[in-house]
Formats: C-alpha cells, structure tokens, sequence
C-alpha cells in the first residue's frame, strides 16, 4: 500500500515538474513570440487641446479682400470660370451664326471690294483680270 | 554525523546547481537562435529535431491556458513541491538524495523559466518518420531520470531491505 502512495505521489510530481508539450501545440501557433508584430496599439478619442483658446484666428476676411489692391486669386477663379461658361453657352447657342459669319468673312477677304478701293489699285486690278481672260481664250484656241 | 550531513549538503547543493546551469545554458542557447530567426526549426538527425515550443502548463501541455489565475496556481504548486523534495533530500541519507537533487535541479529550472519568461521552453523534438514525441526540454529529462530511478530504488532496493528485515 505504501508502494502505491509512492508512486502516485512520483506521478503527481512528474506531471507537475516536467514541461513536455505537443508538436501539435506548437504547430497550432499557440506557441509564444519574441517580436510584437501583429500587436494592435489601440489609439485613443479625439480631444480638444488644453491650449486650443489661445491659438490665434485664422485670418480669413483679410485673405477675401487684400488691402494692397492686389489680385485676389478666389475672385479670379470664380470669374474665369463663370466667363468660361458663359461663353460655352453662346457658343453652344450661335455656333451656326458664327460659322455662316465666318464663311461670309472669307469670302469677303477673297473677293475685295472695289467701290471703297483707290482707282489707280482697281485700274491694275481690272488690268490683270482682263489679261488673264485673254490667256485663257488664247489657251482654249 | 553533522560532517556527513555538511557533506551530503554540498554534494546535493553541487548536483542541484550543475543540472539547472547546464538546463540554463542549452535553454539560453536555443532562445538566441530565436533572436536571429523568428521560428527555431533544426534538423539534427532523421530521429531528432529542435523546435522552440513554449509550454504555460504542466506536463504533456495540460492546463495551458491563458488564464493567469491558473497558472499563477500551478507555479506556486510547483513551487511547493519544489520545497517538499529539498525538505525529503535534507532528511533523506540514503542513495535517494541524489536522485532527488536531480529532480530538484530540473524543477528549479523550469520554474525559473515560469517566473522569468511566463512560460517554459520546450525544444527537443523526438520523432520515428512522423510520430513525434512529446517536446521536451533538459530539464525534464533529469526529473524525468530521477523519478524513474526513485522508482527503480522503491521496487529493487527497499524490498530487499524489508525481505532481510
């Protein structure tokens, strides 16, 4: 009977004592690491400064209205891009006017108007219009 | 008489230091590999492997868990063993002692490891193709040889002593 105590106790004691443990174990990632690398720092809540008061105000209105008489560069943009879309919808609207007005213009420049021209520049005109006339009849002859 | 028992002393002290430094030192060896790889996985031989596993519980992994009221329980029941058995070796003045001074020197090692680093190191691997023995470290190996041979002198040498008596 005291054999037994013995060896129980002998029992108790190597399980207690010894330190074995499974591959499985190691292999299930239960294992300890010596590098934090997936430790999640949790941040903390947004909160107001204790010396938010005495910041000075950002100066805004100066920056709307420069005293200087400078450009302001807001203004600029927003005017620029109200002009161009104005002129987006004219275009739109009268793109066939222009093109016709365009057209007429070219023609105009092509055919020179001789009632406002100086006589001595129509005489040399109506001269080389009257010889190429003549080419063209010797050429066809 | 107290001559004999100075000496066992110092013997048990000796066996009890010589069996935790070398368990420190192989356990230091294998926890600076660790500090170049992330992972310790060496092969040895076909039957022998290092692998760093690290054990919160008692033997065989039972009772590893996360919980630190359970394993601030198992130390300090370790520790109370541990007390027990230099109690029984101090006492004791048969071949006995010794086998306990093993045990003691083991058990010292890995409570260190225990209250040191939250958990004990366990890091020889030994395997037959793929069955692999419990994962182990040297420290186990002397307790697990002093209780067998306290067994062995239960069994062999006390029954001779009662067969005479």
């Amino acid at each position: 009977m005291k054999k037994i105590k013995t060896f129980i106790v002998l029992f108790l004691s190597v399980i207690f004592l010894n330190a074995c443990s499974t591959v499985a174990e190691g292999l299930s990632g239960s294992k300890k690491k010596g590098s934090e690398e997936f430790l999640i720092n949790k941040k903390p809540p947004l909160v107001v400064p204790p010396n938010f008061g005495e910041l000075p105000l950002p100066k805004l209105a100066e920056n709307k209205a420069p005293a200087d008489g400078g450009l302001n560069i807001e203004e600029i943009i927003t005017q620029s891009s109200s002009v161009d879309s104005n002129v987006e919808k004219k275009e739109l609207n009268n793109s066939i006017e222009e093109s016709i007005i365009e057209k007429v213009k070219k023609k105009k420049i092509r055919e020179p108007n001789l009632k406002e021209a100086p006589q001595e520049v129509v005489k040399e005109i109506k001269k080389k219009n009257f010889l190429q006339k003549l080419k063209k009849k010797i050429s066809r002859n | 008489m107290n001559k004999i028992n100075l000496k066992n002393f110092y013997l048990n002290l000796l066996i009890i230091l010589i069996v935790f430094i070398f368990d420190r030192a192989t356990k230091l060896y294998i926890l600076k590999l660790t500090e170049v790889e992330t992972s310790v996985d060496i092969y040895i031989t076909p039957y022998l492997n290092l692998f760093l596993i690290w054990n919160k519980g008692i033997a065989f992994g039972l009772l590893s868990m996360n919980e630190s009221i359970i394993y601030n329980t198992i130390t300090f029941i370790i520790g109370f063993i541990i007390i027990v058995i230099l109690f029984m070796m101090w006492k004791n003045n048969n071949i006995q002692r010794y086998f306990l001074a093993l045990i003691a020197g083991g058990a010292l090692g890995n409570l260190y490891d225990r209250i040191v680093y939250m958990a004990v190191p366990d890091f020889i691997d030994l395997h037959f193709q793929e069955f692999h023995w419990f994962v182990f470290n040297v420290a186990d190996i002397f307790i697990t040889i002093g209780v067998f041979c306290l067994i062995l002198v239960e069994l062999i040498y006390n029954s001779k002593i009662n067969e005479k008596n």
